[in-house]
This record gives structure tokens, C-alpha cells and sequence, in this order.
């Protein structure tokens, strides 16, 4: 009975979620073999649960109920994945991040980091080149940004600085999607490349966000081609500093501050 | 079981069976204060909206994880709102004076036909209430709590953020919920 004088004077804690875990561990196990502390601490949950509404009441913009309602029409999320176009090689060291203590290996992969991201946008732009070829001055911007890309991941990995690369997810707007954003430290620049995007309507662009401590910045606007995008980041500081990035549907041109649904995002910092 | 929970019941039924509608009432009828929570907590409205999303599409996929038996839909959703934004806050390692964005009170909200105003008037009513409980414990007591509540804080780093000892911490805490209770039970509140 002295554990259960204890437990209870610990209950307004644990309903508040203000107790170190071990101790709120702790509290639970009891409560799961004690139906009268139990029954204490329904009691206590309770009236934290009225806290919620001790709080000045604001509705969410209008298009947050399409923004959910839309998901539902759409299917599951499917597990993180690559993107289809990359080489498998670079997708398993994407995998590998996490993993320490593997100086020997990191070293090859290092190595050959250059030569298959090389060779990724060499596909890129044969792939971009054969588009221009069918004619459109859209695609030929499209190759040109392509080759911007490759001098830009060149010279991040060539300068002896590094470079990062963020898996852009898509959101359940956009369940196919998926990208990559390559940058190279202490560069103001990157380049993303999304493939698997729903078509935009007519007047519409995708633009990307560049989020550091909660405030969003504009980092350009692109449009996709059967679903395949790509877009020249220049940033106001280097995007090794960056968050988050959010790509949102947007009218032409863009907006100055986001308004659409989310299609993609991808974190930069663990935070 | 009142009327409300009683047809919050029949329409997670229906969010179970794949109605899309039903999903859309229960958005209707208790999106504000899920978004309120965590725009309170969270002080970013970008943010705040993910949360919500993140709590109807998990009521849409895991509708299942809500049982009626331990309390009403309402506070399961508020629930699941106030750990992930909270989740959120710990993550950013938030430290920063706790101010709310600017923006408009319910009283002064223009309907856009996405929120119902017979529940909104419902929820604007306990709001005040529990509010009004709330401002109406010592001030020492009420400030515990909210750190704990909104901010995310152990008893331990509000000792440690007011210069206090634990023990006073936790004594505080311990006496604002009870006058809490007390104060909810006087007008009316089920706690």
C-alpha cells in the first residue's frame, strides 16, 4: 500500500507527461497491475485532457480539410523508397548513413561518390538532351539547368569541402514522388531533382520552401515534365544550414509565402 | 453517453468503413480545437496544420486505436494532437518565451463553412470555462502546469528553469491540478 501512496502522489506528473521517463516507466507498470491507482489516474487524465481546451480557439485555413480529405482519396503512402532513376549503388549508401566505425568503407564510397553522381547526371542530361532534341524551349532550359547541376555538384565535390544530398519525400498529395536535393557544403547552392509528380493544371507551378528555424524561404519555382522535375537551388546562406525543405503548389510564378498543398519535403538538419 | 459522443461514435463507424463524408463531419466538428492545441503549443501555424493533418489521417487509417470506453472521441483526438505537437517542441528543444501569433479569437471568426458553429459555440464555451478555472489558480501553480502541459517540460527542468527546488516543483504541480479539478467539478466539468 505504500507503493500505491507513492504512485499517487506522482499521478498529476505522470498526467502531464512531467515526469523523467524512467519514473513515468515506472508509473506505468504499476498502473497496470493496480485498478484502484489506475482508476486514480483516469481520474487525473481526465483533467489534464481539459487543459487542450483552455486555449484560444482559431480554425485552420480552409485548405487543410481539401489538403486531408484529398490524401484519403488517394492510396497509402508507400515506404520510403529511392528514386527510380538513381543508380541502386548510391541508394545503398543512402541506407548506410546511419552506420559508424566504417572508415575503410567510407573511404571507397567517398571515392566513388563523384564518379556515380557523375555518371547519374551524365544519364540526366543524354536523357534531357534527347528531350531537346524533340524540339520545345522549355526542355532546353531543362538541359541547361541539368548541366548548371552537374558543374554545381562537381565543384562542391571537387573542392575538397564535401557535399550532402536529402532524400525528398513525397507527401500523401503525392505518393510517387520522390527526389533527391544534392548540395555541396558551405555552398549557397544545390540542385533538386523530383521524379513521380502529378501534373500541374494550367496556372500552376511548384515551388520549393527553404525552412530554417520555422521561417520559410522561397528557393525557386520549377515545372514538371511527365512528372520529372529539376530546379537550380540558390539559397541566401549555404543550405547546409537549412532545415527543411517543402515543395507546395503554387500559382505561376510563385507565391510569397505558401498557400498550396504540399507535394514534397526532406529534412536537412537532424534536429 | 451524451448525443455528441454518441454520433461521434456512429461516424468513426463510418470513417472505419472507408466514408469519406464521415471523416469530413468529425473534421467539421472538432478541427478547431485539435489545430488550436497545437498552434498553442507549437506557435506555427504551418506546423500546427501538419499536426492536424497527421491527427485526422491517422483517425482515417487507424480509426481502430480509438476505444470509446476510455473517453470521448474529442479528447482522443485532442490527445493525439497534444503528444505529437509536443513531440515536436522536445525535438526543437524549444527554449524560447511562449507568446501566441496574432490572430483572431472564435468570437471573431468568420465562418467559411468548414468549421460547424453549433459545435464551435459548444467548444468556445469550455474553452472559456476551463480558462476561467485555470487563471483562477495561484498564479505560482498555474505557471507549473502550463510548462508541463504546453511546453513539454519534466518537473524537473521547470525546477530547474524557475530556480526552484524538485520538491516544489512537483508540490506545485500537484496542488495547481488539484484545485483544478475541484474548480472544473464546481461548474459543472466531468473530470
Amino acid at each position: 500500500m505504500a507503493e500505491c501512496a507513492d504512485i499517487q502522489e506522482l499521478l498529476p506528473l505522470y498526467a502531464l507527461d512531467a515526469l523523467p521517463t524512467e519514473t513515468q516507466e515506472e508509473v506505468e507498470l504499476h498502473l497496470e497491475t493496480c485498478a484502484v491507482c489506475r482508476a486514480a489516474a483516469d481520474v487525473e487524465l481526465a483533467a489534464v485532457s481539459r487543459l487542450a481546451l483552455a486555449v484560444p480557439q482559431f480554425d485552420p485555413s480552409p485548405a487543410l480539410r481539401e489538403r486531408i480529405l484529398g490524401a484519403t482519396r488517394l492510396r497509402e503512402v508507400e515506404p520510403l523508397r529511392p528514386p527510380a532513376s538513381m543508380p541502386v549503388p548510391l541508394a545503398a549508401i543512402r541506407q548506410r548513413r546511419g552506420v559508424r566505425q566504417v572508415p575503410f568503407y567510407w573511404v571507397a564510397v567517398a571515392a566513388l561518390v563523384p564518379l556515380m553522381l557523375t555518371a547519374w547526371l551524365g544519364t540526366q542530361v543524354m536523357s534531357l538532351r534527347r528531350s531537346v532534341e524533340a524540339t520545345v524551349a522549355s526542355e532546353q532550359r531543362a538541359l541547361a539547368s541539368a548541366e548548371v547541376a552537374a558543374d554545381i555538384i562537381g565543384r562542391g565535390l571537387h573542392s575538397g569541402t564535401g557535399g550532402g544530398t536529402a532524400q525528398v519525400v513525397g507527401t500523401d498529395m503525392a505518393p510517387d514522388a520522390s527526389g533527391m536535393l544534392y548540395y555541396a557544403s558551405n555552398q549557397p547552392e544545390g540542385v533538386l531533382t523530383v521524379a513521380g509528380l502529378p501534373s500541374l493544371p494550367k496556372g500552376q507551378c511548384y515551388q520549393l520552401w527553404l525552412i530554417q528555424n520555422d521561417q520559410w524561404m522561397d528557393g525557386g519555382t520549377f515545372y514538371e515534365g511527365e512528372g520529372k522535375g529539376m530546379l537550380i537551388v540558390k539559397a541566401p546562406m549555404p543550405l547546409s544550414s537549412i532545415d527543411m525543405i517543402r515543395v507546395t503548389m503554387e500559382p505561376h510564378g510563385g507565391s510569397p509565402e505558401p498557400r498550396g498543398n504540399r507535394y514534397l519535403w526532406a529534412r536537412l538538419k537532424s534536429s | 453517453m451524451d448525443p455528441a459522443s454518441a454520433a461521434d461514435q456512429e461516424l468513426v463507424t463510418r470513417v472505419t468503413a472507408g466514408d469519406q463524408a464521415a471523416l469530413d463531419e468529425l473534421y467539421r466538428r472538432h478541427s478547431r480545437p485539435v489545430y488550436s492545441l497545437a498552434l498553442h503549443i507549437l506557435r506555427d501555424p504551418a506546423t500546427a496544420e501538419d499536426v492536424t493533418q497527421e491527427v485526422f489521417l491517422k483517425l482515417w487509417r487507424q480509426s481502430e486505436s480509438y476505444v470509446p470506453e476510455r473517453g470521448a472521441l474529442g479528447s482522443w483526438l485532442l490527445s493525439v494532437a497534444h503528444n505529437r505537437a509536443i513531440d515536436v517542441v522536445r525535438r526543437r528543444r524549444l527554449r524560447e518565451e511562449y507568446r501566441l501569433p496574432g490572430s483572431q479569437e472564435v468570437g471573431d471568426v468568420v465562418a467559411d463553412g468548414s468549421i460547424d458553429p453549433g459545435d464551435a459555440a459548444g467548444i468556445a464555451e469550455m474553452a472559456r470555462t476551463v480558462r476561467s478555472a485555470l487563471e483562477r489558480i495561484p498564479p505560482a501553480q498555474r505557471q507549473a502546469i502550463e510548462m508541463a502541459f504546453f511546453q513539454g517540460k519534466t518537473h524537473v527542468e521547470i525546477s530547474d528553469e524557475l530556480g526552484e527546488p524538485l520538491g516544489t516543483a512537483k508540490t506545485r504541480i500537484r496542488l495547481g491540478m488539484r484545485k483544478l479539478r475541484s474548480l472544473l467539478e464546481a461548474e459543472g466539468v466531468e473530470v
